[in-house]
């Protein structure tokens, strides 16, 4: 059953993404068509001296990474628009994104993969490890930039901060994570989602997150939205009560628990 | 000790190296004691005393090195002409759909052609000089490289390209920051396996209108019933061996440092 979906509201600031009526249809090998994805819409706005953080939760197979695959141009739905900055999604609009699974290039070092978006540029290669190596600092990475991003020369944590780095070094105003702590352990998934949290608060990003862990978009979102239904959709909306700069004492507040409990409680309904 | 009969056990690298000489010593008293025996006449199979006593004759009388450094070059020649080719071609069959559906299935295909049965074609096309031997030799290596080199270009992680895409590579960067890397730190040492197979293309090819090479040297021996110099020619191969294992390492961890960081 199709599920209602979310009105997004268009206000006066500039759209910086946006999904327009997007449907995704697969075939199986009998040729029968299958739709996963109707009338998705999805708008994120450029809110003035800091970018959004959205998240969007949904159960396995909900199609919530169709919609950082379509942003990042890795993926074109079988119909409707993807737009950047108010206009459609050009083939050369290039938008960094962190992968669940560790995605550096193991025969280039820490530098040389937080420098690949640069380099791609044609950014010359003084200039390229200046900036990378800024961002290698803010990332907690400094000492380790000219060893080899492999594991388990680096730690997953430390892997996941490589590929922070690198999609935001080119000056990249957006940020697409698909369950990037998916795979680390608890103490880390912590200490990444904090070093998240001050990244967004001091470079300002939109940051558009997919995750499973409902604690987790509560803490760093500042707009959640939850996919579900057949064919699947973005059914509900929930804002953060949380003050723009988080931290970890704020998991223990009441607004925080209460909010954790709200979507959990709607998730479990679906 | 306890160790050593361990499953999967790991011995100390000194132990590692002292079993290595410990297994060539015991196989070399195990041919010496069988050959002392006497069950088995020295032609048919000579001494290791008698296999060493043939090398000076070896290098005075038959130019061991001499053929020794033919062979190389042959294999050397053949190797390269083979590597410049199945490169680009598995890179464009691995990279590309067009080139992938026309000539996977030929590439996959040719490996069962029995090599040694297109002496004569070859020896039709190019002549029974160097030129034909370095030709046979370059196509017996590349049936086998360029079905592999295709194979590490499938294996390239899909990650790796979205990861370059997101970043904004174009297709050109994307093979030299992401295709190429990758293949090179893998087709290293399948090229160093194969380097080892090839001596068997070596000997094939000097065979044909012997002109030298340690393949002649082999087939004179065989004929003349020397199996003394036979045993010493394919000891020198296996030494041969050896020390191209050892430069291929060499270049490996050149050519790709992060495999040994």
């Amino acid at each position: 059953m199709a599920a209602q979906s979310v009105q997004m509201v268009n206000t006066e600031l500039p759209d910086i993404l946006e999904l327009r009526e997007v449907r995704q249809v697969y075939k199986d090998p009998n040729g029968k068509e299958h739709v996963v994805i109707e009338g998705l819409n999805l708008l994120i706005e450029d809110l003035p001296g800091k970018g959004e953080f959205v998240v969007i939760l949904g159960s396995s197979g909900c199609g919530k990474s169709h919609i950082l695959r379509y942003l990042s141009g890795l993926q074109t739905p079988t119909s409707g628009d993807v737009l950047i900055d108010g206009r459609p999604r050009l083939s050369t609009d290039y938008v960094g994104m962190v992968f669940q699974a560790y995605s550096s290039l193991e025969h280039y070092t820490v530098l040389e993969n937080v420098a690949l978006g640069l380099k791609y540029r044609g950014v010359a290669k003084k200039d390229r490890e200046t900036k990378a190596m800024a961002m290698i600092e803010k990332v907690g990475l400094k000492g380790h930039e000219h060893k080899f991003a492999k594991a388990p020369t680096l730690s997953g944590g430390q892997l996941q901060r490589v590929a922070i780095a690198r999609s935001l070094a080119y000056d990249s105003k957006i940020l697409l994570m698909d369950e990037p702590f998916g795979a680390l352990d608890i103490e880390t998934r912590g200490k990444m989602q904090d070093l998240l949290a001050e990244i967004w608060t001091s470079i300002e990003p939109t940051i558009i997150m997919v995750t499973h862990a409902i604690d987790e978009a509560v803490y760093l979102g500042d707009r959640i939205y939850v996919m579900g239904g057949s064919p699947s959709n973005i059914i509900k909306e929930f804002v953060s009560p949380l003050p723009l700069v988080r931290n970890r004492q704020m998991k223990r507040e009441s607004a925080f628990i209460h909010m954790v409990q709200e979507i959990e409680d709607f998730m479990m309904s679906l | 000790m306890s160790s050593l009969f361990e499953i999967r056990g790991t011995p100390s690298p000194r132990m590692s190296t002292a079993l290595q000489v410990a297994g060539i010593l015991a196989l070399l008293s195990l041919w010496a004691g069988v050959c002392a025996t006497g069950w088995i006449g020295p032609r048919i199979l000579p001494s290791p005393l008698a296999v060493l006593r043939t090398f000076p004759a070896l290098h005075f009388q038959d130019a061991m090195v001499r053929n020794l450094l033919y062979s190389c070059f042959l294999n050397f020649a053949g190797y390269a002409e083979a590597v410049a080719v199945c490169l680009p071609l598995g890179f464009l069959i691995g990279m590309f759909p067009i080139f992938n559906g026309m000539f996977s299935k030929p590439v996959d295909s040719i490996r069962y052609l029995p090599l040694t049965a297109l002496t004569g074609l070859f020896m039709e096309w190019f002549g029974i000089e160097n030129t034909m031997k370095i030709q046979f030799l370059a196509f017996g290596i590349s049936v086998y490289l360029l079905p592999v080199v295709v194979q590490r270009v499938r294996e390239v992680p899909v990650l790796y390209q979205q990861t370059a895409f997101t970043l904004g590579a174009s297709k050109w960067q994307m093979f030299r920051t992401v295709f190429f890397p990758h293949v090179r730190s893998r087709i290293v040492l399948d090229i160093q396996v194969l380097v080892a197979i090839s001596w068997t293309y070596i000997i094939v090819a000097e065979m044909m209108n012997n002109t030298g090479g340690i393949g002649g040297l082999l087939y004179g021996s065989a004929r003349a019933g020397r199996t003394d110099k036979t045993f010493a020619l394919l000891a020198v191969i296996i030494l041969v061996g050896y020390v191209q294992d050892k430069i291929f390492l060499g270049l490996d961890m050149l050519l790709n440092p992060h495999k040994y960081s």
